[in-house]
Parts: C-alpha cells; structure tokens; sequence
C-alpha cells in the first residue's frame, strides 16, 4: 500500500513538474495568438480604404477578432491563474476553452464575408490564428481544432445529432408524440 | 501503404539524411499540425500538400528551438492558402 501511495506521489510530481515547464511557453503562444489578432486589427482600416474588404466585412470580421480578443483575455487569464504549478491537463482546459470557442458556430457566423478578395484576406488571418492556437494548444496536447470556412455560408448546418440533443433539451421527444 | 516520400526542403547543403528526418520529425511536431501519435513523422508528413511541408520545413528551419512569431504564421498561412 505504502509502495503504491510513493508511486503515486511519484507520478503526479512528474505531471505537476511537466505543468511547471509548460506553463511559461503557452503564456508565450497564447502572446502569439494576440498578435496576430491585434495585426489584423490594425488592417482593418487599411483593407477597407484599399476596398479589399466592404464596410459589412469589416464589421463582421471585426467583431470575430474582437471575440477572439476576449477569448484569448479569458484563456490568458486561466493560465496566469494556474501560475508556474498549473497541470498540464489544467493548462490544457484553458486553452481548450479558446479554441472551441473560435470555431463555435456563434463566433463563425461572423465570417460570412462576401467579397472573393475579402475572403482570401480574411482566410489569411483566421487560419494564421487557428495555426499559432494549434501550436498552443500541442504543447500540452490541448485540443487542435480546424480552420473555420470563411465564406458566404461559413455556419455549418447543426448534425442530427445536435438537433437530437436539442430536441431532448427542449423536450421535444417523439416519445412522447411531438 | 504507399513508400513515404522525403520531401524536397529548403535543407543546407551539409544537411545529412539523419538530420534531415529529425527536423523534419521535429517540424511536424513544433508546428501543431499533427499530434505525434498520429503516425510515423515523416511518414505522415510525406502525406501533407507540398506548400505546407514547405511552410513547416522552412519555419523549423528558421526557428529551430525558437518561439515561432506572429510573422512566422502569417507566413505558414500564406503558404497554405496560397495568399
């Protein structure tokens, strides 16, 4: 028994030192992230002068990077709050909560941009974000997540399987007769 | 299961083929694409489209041991989109 608990103890020194040295280098990425937010910003009015972008698309777009502000804001602030002894598993529920969040069908129904040049722009810097998230999120193998489509429909259609979910939320059950 | 292909990589002339599989495996992982479990590094990268086994090829080489910067994947996302 006493052999097992050292081993223990053992075990989860090792994931709490694995914490300790990851926490500094995704406090970095997630620095990353922002900067790159923050360039696509700053382009916001230079793409909408040049007429690369419509005033729509700078608004909707603007509103997903403000988004991604304030998820990053959230994540940065878990992560700092974890301080140098946060788990790795931790760390990793941090991150988590901003990458799921970028491609959560609300934040995605800001990248319906329609301009053609619009959309390769704005695809530039969704998949540089997704990119730099990803590279957070492997360093204490977080959840990767794809590239959300920027487009004219960038929202998915929810699955049946959502659509079941919903109905059971809501009570809508055949089951039941409705 | 097909041969993995050892892609062409913007590699230093003295670059030995031990080396070159070891930062290219190194790649693979620094630049977030695939989890390591996912397979074979450099078999699973032969997989990749070209303009990303460059982009990750030249960001590893450029940032070997480096936090990679915003530039770096605007770069990365410039050769995936073909921006």
């Amino acid at each position: 028994m006493r052999k097992v608990s050292v081993s223990a103890v053992a075990v989860l020194s090792i994931f709490a030192l694995v914490g300790c040295q990851q926490q500094p280098k995704v406090v970095a990425a997630l620095g990353v992230v922002g900067q790159i937010l923050t360039l696509a910003q700053d382009d916001l009015p230079t793409l909408q002068v040049t007429g690369v972008l419509t005033s729509a698309d700078v608004t909707n777009f603007g509103n997903w990077l403000a988004a991604g502000q304030t998820l990053l804001g959230q994540a940065q602030g878990c992560v700092n709050g974890l301080g140098s002894g946060g788990s790795a598993s931790a760390l990793a529920a941090c991150v988590n909560t901003f990458a799921t969040g970028l491609i959560s069908p609300t934040e995605q129904a800001q990248l319906r941009i329609i301009s053609p040049g619009a959309q390769k722009k704005v695809t530039l810097y969704v998949t540089a974000v997704v990119l730099a998230a990803n590279f957070a999120a492997q360093i204490i193998k977080a959840t990767q997540v794809q590239t959300p489509t920027v487009g004219t429909t960038p929202a998915p259609a929810p699955s049946t399987q959502e659509l079941h979910d919903l109905r059971m939320r809501l009570g809508l059950s055949p089951a039941y007769g409705y | 299961m097909t041969t993995p292909k050892v892609p062409a990589t913007p590699a230093a002339p003295s670059t030995t083929a031990g080396k070159l599989e070891s930062v290219l495996t190194t790649a693979v992982q620094v630049a977030g694409i695939l989890a390591p479990e996912a397979g074979p590094a450099l078999e699973v990268f032969g997989l990749l489209e070209p303009e990303i086994q460059a982009g990750i090829a030249a960001l590893i080489h450029r940032f070997h041991n480096k936090q990679p910067t915003a530039q770096d994947f605007l770069a990365l996302a410039a050769k995936q989109t073909g921006a």
